[in-house]
This record gives C-alpha cells, sequence and structure tokens, in this order.
C-alpha cells in the first residue's frame, strides 16, 4: 500500500466533503485508524469544511432554540419512561400466559434481529480488513520471491566469491564480489571501501579479454547488481574499483585502481 | 472548541444537564443552520432539518467517540446527511425541482438571497474561487453528489473531479487563512 498514492487518489477529499459510499468511507476510517500520514490529511481536510462551514453561518430565528429544547426534552422523556414503566401489577387474567409467550417470541426475534445487524456490522468491518490483509499479503509474496530469487544466486554451483585486493597503494583494503558464471550476474554486497567526499564515487570494472569494462557504479550502502554483457569467445578475467568522478568514466584511471581480483 | 471543552458538553447532554444544550446550540446552530439554508434553500424547511439533527445527535451521543474526531465535524455530517436526504425527497414533488435548480453560488433572485444573511459576505469570497472549483464544491457538498455522479453530469473525467476537488480545498483553505488574519 503506497499511502502517498492513497492520499493522492482524491478519496480523502470525497470523504470529508461527504461523496462516497458507506464502505468507502469505513475504508477511509479504517486506512486513517492505521496510518498516522492519512489521519492527519483527513483531520486537516476536516479542518477546511469546519472554518468553511462556521463562515457560512447563519443565526437561525429566536424562537428555533426553545422549540428544538422542548422536542429534545420529549425524546428525553419517552427514553426515560421505556426504562422505567414498572411491569403492571400482577393481576390473574387469561391473556397473561398468552403476552407472556408473545413477550418471549418478541424478545427472540428481536434479539435474533439484534445479532444478524451486529454480525452484518462486523462482517463490513471485516471485509476492509481483509482487503487490507490481501495487500500486506501480496508484498509479503513479492519480498519472499525476491529473496528467494537472491538464495538461488547464492546457492548457484556456478557462483563464484571473487576476492579483490587492495593494489600497491592501498594494501589495507579487500572486497569480495560474486559471479555467476552463467547468467553472467554480479552482485556486490554492500560497500567496504572508505567513504569518498561528495565528488567522487567508486567504478566497477571487469576486465574482459584485456579489455576494461564498466559495470556502473558501487553502490554505497545497497547491493549492487550487475550483468555483464559477454560474446561468445569472450573471457571475463578480472574484476577491479577505482576512484572515478561522479557519473563515472568511460575508461578506468589506472592510478586510482583501489582493489583488483582475478575471476 | 478543545476537545476537554466538547468532552463536557457530551457529559452534560449524556446527564440529561440543560447546560449540555444550550453550549451545544449556542456554539454549533448557526453554522448548522447555514448549511441546512444552502442545501434547502427554504427558511421552513431547513430549520425542521436543524430540529431533526439535533434529535438524532441526542438519540446517538453514545456512538460518538471523542478520540474519532471533532464534535464539528461529528455533527456536521449528521446535519447534512440530514438536509441531503430531504433535499432528495423534496426533489420527488415536481413543483420543487424547478424552483430549486440554481446553484447557491450563482447570485440570483432566488429564496436564498432574500434570507437576511448577517454573516462575512462569504459568497463574495466563494466567487473568488475558480467557476469549475465553485461548482465541485456546490455538487458535492451542497447537492450531495459523488465524484463519480458529478463526472457524469459535467461529462468530465472522474480525475478532473479529484484534482478539482482537492484544488478547491486547497483553495478555501487559502481563503480561511486570508480571512482569519483580515478579520
Amino acid at each position: 500500500m503506497d499511502i502517498k498514492d492513497y492520499i493522492s487518489s482524491g478519496i480523502i477529499e470525497s470523504y470529508v466533503l461527504g461523496s462516497v459510499s458507506p464502505q468507502e468511507r469505513k475504508e477511509v476510517e479504517c486506512m486513517s485508524h492505521i496510518y498516522p500520514e492519512i489521519d492527519e490529511v483527513v483531520k486537516k481536510q476536516q479542518k477546511i469544511i469546519e472554518d468553511f462551514a462556521m463562515a457560512n453561518s447563519v443565526k437561525p430565528p429566536n424562537s428555533l432554540k426553545a422549540k428544538i429544547f422542548e422536542h429534545i426534552k420529549e425524546i428525553n422523556n419517552l427514553e426515560n419512561k421505556a426504562t422505567v414503566v414498572p411491569i403492571s401489577e400482577s393481576k390473574l387474567n387469561i391473556f397473561r400466559p398468552i403476552s407472556i409467550a408473545a413477550s418471549i417470541l418478541l424478545l427472540i426475534f428481536g434479539y435474533g434481529y439484534y445479532q444478524l445487524n451486529k454480525e452484518n456490522k462486523v462482517l463490513a468491518t471485516s471485509l476492509t480488513e481483509l482487503v487490507l490483509v490481501k495487500e500486506e499479503v501480496s508484498a509479503l509474496n513479492k519480498a519472499n520471491k525476491e529473496f528467494e530469487n537472491k538464495i538461488s544466486f547464492y546457492k548457484d554451483e556456478l557462483t563464484t566469491k571473487v576476492e579483490l585486493l587492495g593494489t600497491e597503494n592501498h594494501s589495507d583494503l579487500a572486497l569480495s564480489l560474486f559471479w555467476n558464471k552463467s547468467s553472467n550476474q554480479v552482485v556486490v554486497y554492500g560497500n567496504s571501501l572508505p567513504k569518498l567526499s561528495k565528488e567522487k564515487e567508486y567504478q566497477l570494472w571487469a576486465i574482459i579479454d584485456s579489455v576494461p569494462v564498466s559495470l556502473g557504479k558501487l553502490d554505497s550502502v545497497e547491493e549492487t547488481i550487475a550483468f555483464i554483457a559477454l560474446d561468445n569467445n569472450g573471457k571475463i578475467e578480472a574484476f577491479a574499483v577505482t576512484i572515478e568522478p561522479v557519473g563515472g568514466s568511460e575508461f578506468p584511471t589506472m592510478e586510482e585502481m583501489q582493489v583488483v581480483g582475478n575471476a | 472548541m478543545d476537545k476537554k471543552e466538547a468532552e463536557n458538553i457530551i457529559l452534560d447532554i449524556k446527564e440529561g444537564n440543560p447546560k449540555g444544550f444550550d453550549a451545544l446550540y449556542d456554539c454549533f446552530s448557526p453554522a448548522l443552520y447555514g448549511i441546512c439554508l444552502k442545501i434547502l434553500r427554504d427558511p421552513r424547511i431547513a430549520e425542521d432539518v436543524l430540529q431533526e439533527s439535533f434529535s438524532k445527535v441526542w438519540k446517538n451521543i453514545d456512538s460518538y467517540d471523542v478520540n474519532k474526531g471533532s464534535l464539528f465535524t461529528w455533527l456536521l455530517n449528521i446535519t447534512r446527511n440530514s438536509a441531503i436526504d430531504q433535499l432528495r425527497l423534496l426533489k420527488k414533488t415536481p413543483s420543487f425541482e424547478a424552483e430549486h435548480e440554481t446553484s447557491f453560488l450563482k447570485k440570483e433572485e432566488g429564496s436564498a438571497s432574500k434570507i437576511k444573511i448577517n454573516h462575512i459576505g462569504l459568497d463574495d469570497i466563494v466567487d473568488t474561487l475558480p467557476k469549475n472549483e465553485k461548482l465541485i464544491i456546490d455538487y458535492l457538498f451542497y447537492k450531495g453528489y459523488t465524484q463519480q455522479e458529478v463526472a457524469e453530469e459535467l461529462d468530465i473525467p472522474l480525475g478532473t473531479v479529484k484534482s478539482r476537488s482537492r484544488k478547491a480545498l486547497g483553495s478555501l483553505k487559502k481563503m480561511f487563512s486570508i480571512l482569519i488574519t483580515w478579520i
């Protein structure tokens, strides 16, 4: 799930303007519950609508306040009555068993309806969660696939480790890389060489039939992956790393060669 | 109104203390009535819907969670939804449609402009919004259309509706910040 994509999709604007379906509304609420970034955008935009509504204020007629208050008092009374009305004194009555049976039935149906309604709500929430879980699973699957690819690269019998050792002036340096002789993929995991100034970068080379071929910049933190394009009869003889100006060079600066190792 | 004040009001309402109603009504009724009027354009109907909205607030006060969002936004949603429902109901009566089919954003001689509006000339400010952004706010917020419906009604791509509603909110925000420093 890309949060930025979600935020720029327009659904949050739609949500605060009130023009989303109930399902979408649940989704936005669920997302803003999970991601603080989304929650922040939602709150910011709700504030705009609040300001908009405040600026749009019109004082209602004075008489309305009392009228509404009366109405609300009635609601309160009805609710209170509903809860405190006592069950009438027990008088023997032939309808009593029937009314009790009817009440029980009503209770059962009422409870059934309540449960059903509750389950529906739970179901709707679960659905939103399911969508999120599905997205997570597909992201994990993707990561897993990448991981498996890596493992099969390292496990391959044709993958060999090549040790590059420091040249004359840099005898303390060393770097190792992995090279698959069949696919000609080269992987350098991390970079243990000293940090360079902003204007310089490490460039990786393969020496093929005595000719240096650039394999690109050596990433400073992450792994560097390169593929060597090789002619049918070409032979990789060695790998080397030089220091070059940012952007790389077409040919290696031989005086700046740091490490080298035979394939 | 901060969270603490909102919590106090809610507590008063739950306890049946009239102070709760007083505070809620005094603080929010002008904004809520303004929304009802803009949507329904008839003071009598707007008053009824405001009363209905307050009733809903009373009946559902337990479902409001102060941690989920501001009290004002909750009230606005209840009121706007009540007003839009009423509008849809009214639209089914043929005499209503003809009278009502004018945008609130257009200055007109309709019922809305006859009402004495004592606010800070919002219409003038909203008028400074680009025409197509005004239209989007009108359809989405005041007429209760979905973005898809707006796209179909105005015959423009859904993506355009989305980007315009984003822009319109941005412009509104800018206006309010100018307004606040100006006041």
